[in-house]
């Protein structure tokens, strides 16, 4: 009997919040849906805030950063139009739409590509060659393939036709240990790409990259909004930057930076 | 191949590559050269002749060559000078020997080939003929000429200290040198000094120092000269403190006595004004050239400008040009390594100054002149190159979609603009961010999930076997407890021997596993030795079988029917061993 009041208000509970889960989420697809009425009214302002809001709710969604994206493209704010598509297709990798908006962006703003990275030792040039795809699920193919190897081990000791055969021994070894290095590298791509190798979109109109952390500091180099520069520290309000395929570096406003990575959510 | 000869082999190639290797460093090592030179080739009866004797390659002069004799001319003054340098890290030396002549008469006069002997190698020089004219010059005056200037100060002492700059009104920038003369007439006397902290100067840290022989106020000294290098850092009036030249003297050194030098003023010009509007404070004489790592590129490939500087001057100073702008390319400095050296007593060398410039657009460009602007103090004026313009082209990036060139015409490219791809609809849901796999325990306990199993099934072998063992060791254990315990119960007389012979086939059989009761001789033997047990043990189990028999089916009283219980209890205990091990 108690077990029986027990499932059940259990059960209650567990309706109630995920109720109040579903009725919350249908108030921001209600915004999202608000948004885009916004979008195709031609306010790209108001949609643009709109999503911006949905954003800072902490929702990481494609679709989100398509349409922000998009937003800030009619405003002709190219360098946050550039970070949301990024951030689109670092969560869709292998949607078109998002793929052919960021190669249009970065061709108006005139940036030379999506590599940031600093040159890299070809294990990394291996690494860089992965699909792009999200963290768990790299992590998860790491784990498959660790997984698959055992069973190719446990296989090649326990069944003898497999063990007497010279073939499937070496299929097994260097399969499996093929598989366990894809693995891993999927995992350190994604930890190089996310945390190692952080990168950046310039959002300011247009910003002095300074010598040092001070606005008296002598400028290095003028940077227009939208490039694409490595993240290497932020401190005091100041961000230091690394341009790509080059060894220079220097800080800019951390209001006129902003990384690809929402730490801040 | 025979390992004998392998082995000779090698070593004969080790021998042969150490000797080549000594041999090529013989052959590296300088090869000593001496010539011989005239400060003229023409004179009068009233000049002196100087003979130059100067030896290369060596690091020690033994035996000192001799003056030569000269017909026609008389010897009157000798000096030795040898110069060892140091010259980014590598150590230069080499001998002047200074013969000076005075003419006896006028007309052509042979300097015959001299023969020197450095490390028993006899070298030559070549003859050398020079023509007298008529003249009345006096000898005396003419002996005091000679490479050091002659310091008044100096008269006769026993030591003596001086120092001076080779220009004491350089401009700002220009190079000076400064020279300490230490003289002393004592041979044994090694000079100590330490060298001002030149306030107001930058030293390169490039000094020299010679030591030579010279005749003043008719007393012979040797000379110990050091030079500095320096460049006036500020303008106006500079002053180069005394410093002391110290000699160490009496019983283990313990007396020193200083030799203090004179201070030394320097007023320092300002650069002029009307300087050109590409200088950048390069003072000296210098030329440049410029050129690219490239000739082509991808648009935001980096290509390298480097404008080298070369010539005469504060080269590890020398500011970076006034680049030009390139419109189109991005632009940054990058390093600026510089060479320097010593060249005749004036810092030389070259710096190299690096711009990285990255285009944004492709289509062929061209980087304008480069102007580089100088002070040349020895002419008091200043001088502008220019360097040549370079071409490049720049290609689209491969990684990014097709650019259109820049050189195409705006128009084209504007009716090529694509627009952007529409919004998307409302999502069925919106996306959160995930929390990471790795921060879940499972996650982490599935990849210990294979060496857990494996472990697992390890464990369960393991304990199989063992299980097993044990299994066979208690039954076995039990079969021969059973026998000796049937065995204790057994009385004199023919029951015994059934009670014994009953044992002993129960025993077996639970040990080989059927009966032996109806087997013969020859196959209880076989499987005994099948299940590991002695053939000589086999043999006396078949032994006391058949003696067990005989008492059994004897129709007589048989001896030893008290013992057999015993045999057959020692034989189960032989048997347990045996076929247990």
């Amino acid at each position: 009997m108690r077990v029986a009041v027990l499932l059940a208000l259990t059960a209650i509970t567990a309706l109630v919040l995920v109720d109040t889960a579903v009725a919350n989420d249908s108030i921001e697809m209600e915004a999202f849906r608000s948004a885009n009425l916004l979008y195709e009214a031609g306010n790209y302002e108001e949609a643009a805030r709109s999503y911006e809001h949905l954003s800072r709710l902490g929702y990481q969604d494609p679709t989100l950063y398509y349409n922000l994206g998009n937003s800030y493209y009619r405003m002709d704010d190219k360098g946050r139009a550039l970070l949301n598509y990024i951030r689109a297709k670092r969560l869709a990798p292998f949607d078109e739409d998002i793929d052919a908006n960021l190669s249009l962006v970065r061709e108006s703003v005139g940036a030379p590509g999506s590599s940031q990275e600093r040159p890299v030792p070809v294990l990394g040039q291996f690494a860089g060659w992965l699909p792009w795809v999200s963290f768990n699920a790299a992590a998860s193919i790491a784990l498959l393939c660790w997984l698959v190897f055992w069973a190719a081990i446990l296989t090649l000791a326990w069944n003898r036709k497999v063990r007497h055969s010279l073939a499937l021994r070496r299929i097994a070894v260097v399969g499996g240990f093929g598989l366990i290095l894809f693995g891993l590298l999927s995992v350190g791509n994604q930890i190089n790409r996310n945390h190692w190798n952080e990168t950046g979109v310039i959002v300011a109109m247009s910003t002095d990259v300074l010598e040092a952390p001070n606005a008296r500091a002598r400028v290095e180099i003028n940077l227009d909004a939208g490039r694409e520069v490595g993240v290497v520290e932020t401190k005091s309000g100041w961000t230091r930057v690394r341009l790509p395929r080059t060894e220079l570096e220097g800080w800019v406003p951390s209001s006129d930076v902003e990384k690809i990575l929402q730490d801040d959510l | 191949m025979n390992p004998v000869i392998r082995s000779r082999v090698l070593i004969a190639v080790s021998v042969a590559a150490l000797v080549a290797g000594l041999a090529a460093t013989q052959a590296h090592a300088q090869t000593p050269s001496v010539s011989a030179s005239v400060d003229r080739t023409n004179l009068t009866l009233s000049d002196v002749l100087t003979l130059t004797l100067r030896i290369e390659g060596i690091s020690n002069v033994h035996p000192l060559p001799q003056a030569p004799v000269i017909d026609g001319l008389v010897l009157v003054g000798s000096e030795r000078t040898s110069h060892q340098t140091f010259v980014q890290g590598a150590l230069t030396a080499h001998f002047e020997f200074k013969f000076r002549y005075q003419p006896l008469r006028t007309g052509s006069i042979e300097i015959s080939p001299i023969n020197v002997i450095l490390d028993k190698v006899v070298h030559i020089t070549k003859a050398i003929t020079v023509n007298v004219t008529g003249g009345t010059g006096t000898q005396t005056s003419q002996l005091q000429t000679g490479p050091l200037p002659q310091p008044t100060e100096l008269v006769g002492q026993d030591f003596f200290a001086e120092s001076e700059v080779d220009d004491e009104n350089p401009y700002i920038g220009q190079q000076i040198t400064y020279t300490l003369r230490f003289y002393s007439a004592s041979g044994f006397a090694r000079p100590i000094y330490d060298a001002p902290d030149f306030a107001g100067f930058w030293n390169p840290g490039k000094s020299s120092e010679e030591e030579s022989l010279a005749t003043v106020a008719g007393r012979s000294y040797t000379v110990t000269e050091a030079t500095t290098i320096l460049f006036p850092t500020l303008a106006g009036d500079l002053q180069i403190e005394p410093t002391n030249v110290s000699i160490r003297g009496g019983l283990l050194g313990s007396n020193v006595t200083e030799y203090p030098t004179r201070q030394i003023d320097v007023k320092v010009r300002p650069l002029p004004p009307n300087e050109p509007d590409a200088f950048t404070g390069a003072v000296g004489r210098y030329a440049i050239t410029a050129d690219l790592d490239k000739q082509s590129v991808d648009v935001g490939e980096p290509v390298t400008l480097t404008l080298t500087v070369s010539g005469e001057g504060h080269i590890e100073s020398l500011p970076a040009p006034s680049w030009p702008e390139v419109p189109g390319w991005r632009a940054f400095d990058n390093d600026a390594p510089y060479q320097m050296s010593i060249v005749d007593g004036k810092v030389q060398g070259a710096r190299k100054f690096e711009r990285i410039f990255i285009p944004s657009a492709a289509g062929s460009a061209e980087f304008p002149p480069v102007e580089y602007a100088y002070f040349d103090p020895f002419i008091g004026e200043y001088a502008t190159l220019t360097s040549q313009s370079l071409n490049i082209e720049v290609l689209p990036d491969p990684s990014s979609p097709e650019v259109e060139p820049l050189a195409e015409s705006v128009e084209d490219s504007a009716a090529e603009v694509q627009d952007i791809r529409y919004i998307k609809p409302v999502p069925g849901s919106l996306g959160r961010p995930e929390n990471p796999l790795t921060s879940h325990g499972a996650f982490w306990l599935l990849w210990l999930t294979p060496l857990a199993g494996i472990a697992v099934v390890a464990a369960l072998v393991v304990y199989g076997r063992r299980h097993t063992t044990e299994a066979t060791a208690v039954e076995t254990s039990g079969a021969a407890r059973a026998v000796l315990d049937r065995l204790a119960t057994v009385e004199t007389g023919a029951s015994a021997a059934d009670v014994a012979s009953l044992a002993l086939h129960g025993y077996l059989e639970i040990r080989l596993g059927r009966a032996t009761s109806g087997l013969s001789a020859a196959e209880t033997a076989e499987l005994l030795s099948q299940r590991g047990a002695n053939p000589s043990t086999s043999q006396n189990v078949l032994d006391l079988l058949n003696r067990i028999a005989e008492m059994r089916f004897s129709s007589h009283e048989v001896e030893g029917v008290e013992e057999v219980a015993q045999d057959v209890a020692k034989m189960v205990q032989r048997l347990e061993q045996e076929l247990r091990e």
